[in-house]
């Protein structure tokens, strides 16, 4: 009985040293960069159509991206989150494009370059003026507002270089969009 | 992985059909604290078990297991507090246990089972989930055992898994004892 018994200890023990010790100690790492605050895109400014936001995680993210960088498995979580202001024009949307290049300077630009992938949203936005022409997205809805190909590139850029550009920009013919409080959240997904 | 279980219960029933080993049916609930996880806290977990006593020192159990685990809130320095789902575990499987003791017994634990972790606005994941803890049962009546138990579940993401620590207090009744 006594051999029996070490024996179910053995085999209880071997499914615990045989599992990836990756999968026992990662961990799901909650960080985030802000936006510009606030800013605005104006289809009628030429060079204002979308906001440039060149982004090195290393130094927007810091410590908790360059700490875990070499461990980095991917990203568990995504958020863009902020107040969208339609402040002059019909309904429309606002919709985040990137682009893998980091692109200066920051600020007012172009509408997104040819080749740019759409990132997240679109955020629809109502009449200025109008009951829905200000929207702050809950973290669960704005969760759900990436787009597959786009989240890869920033998953491929994150595990990379750490540097990326995003556009953000009006969907609308005319379109004057305020972001108040903007910040991107990031949930990276780390092992040994 | 589900061939595995079903072979599991089938011969932990196949035995106890043989001869005649105890059977029983029971449930549990408790606690369930994230791991490592910033964006989950600390929620709740309940679920069904059936525990088939294979030897005096041998144990399996399938279970079903859901948890509800709490919402993260951050504002991430702007003025605007956000609240992200916690998420919702639900898994079956098969644990199994070297029981010591009589009366009262302490066992350590292993377990293998089909999990997914469901999370509103992000995409479901489903895969293996493992098991590994400890516990202690006291039989309070001939056919009636409640039990007191901390264990280690992690499901499965790639090179890298989501993790609780639960603790569980359950009561388990023997249908066919020997």
């Amino acid at each position: 009985m006594k051999m029996f018994r070490h024996l179910v200890v053995v085999a209880l023990t071997i499914p615990m040293v045989a599992l990836p010790g990756c999968i026992i100690t990662s961990a799901q790492i909650l960080t985030h960069f802000s936006l510009p605050n606030p800013f605005t895109i104006n289809s009628a400014v030429p060079g204002d159509q979308s906001e440039r936001v060149p982004v090195d995680l290393a130094v927007d993210v810091g410590s908790d991206y360059t700490d875990n960088k070499g461990k980095l498995q991917g990203l568990l979580d995504l958020a863009i989150l902020g107040t969208f202001t339609n402040e002059n024009g019909p309904a429309g949307a606002v919709e985040v494009y990137i682009v893998p290049s980091y692109d200066t300077p920051a600020g007012g630009s172009l509408p997104p370059p040819q080749g740019a992938v759409l990132l997240w949203g679109p955020v629809d936005l109502g009449v200025a003026g109008g009951p829905d022409a200000t929207r702050t997205l809950t973290w669960d809805d704005s969760a759900a507002l990436f787009n597959p190909a786009g989240k890869q590139l920033l998953i491929d850029e994150v595990k990379g270089d750490g540097q990326f550009t995003l556009y953000i920009v009006g969907t609308a013919a005319v379109y004057s969009i305020r972001v108040d409080n903007g910040v991107v959240s990031l949930v990276l997904d780390a092992s040994e | 992985m589900r061939r595995v279980i079903v072979v599991v219960l089938g011969l932990a029933l196949t035995a106890a059909r043989a001869q005649a080993i105890d059977i029983g049916i029971g449930a549990y609930g408790g606690w369930s604290q994230p791991v490592l996880n910033d964006i989950s806290k600390q929620g709740s977990t309940y679920g069904l078990r059936v525990p088939v006593t294979l030897a005096p020192v041998l144990a399996v159990e399938g279970f079903y297991a859901t948890s509800s685990l709490g919402d993260a809130e951050e504002s991430f320095g702007t003025p605007i507090t956000y609240t992200r789902d916690g998420g919702k575990t639900t898994g079956f499987g098969v644990n199994v246990m070297a029981t010591f003791g009589s009366v009262f017994k302490f066992y350590p634990l292993v377990g293998i089972g089909s999990f997914t972790f469901e999370r509103q606005g992000a995409e479901d994941i489903s895969d293996v989930g493992y098991n590994l803890g400890l516990g202690m049962a006291y039989s309070v009546l001939p056919k009636l055992t409640i039990d007191l138990r901390g264990e280690l579940n992690m499901i499965s993401n790639g090179d890298t898994s989501v993790k609780a620590g639960n603790i569980i207090v359950g009561a388990s009744y023997s249908l066919f004892t020997p």
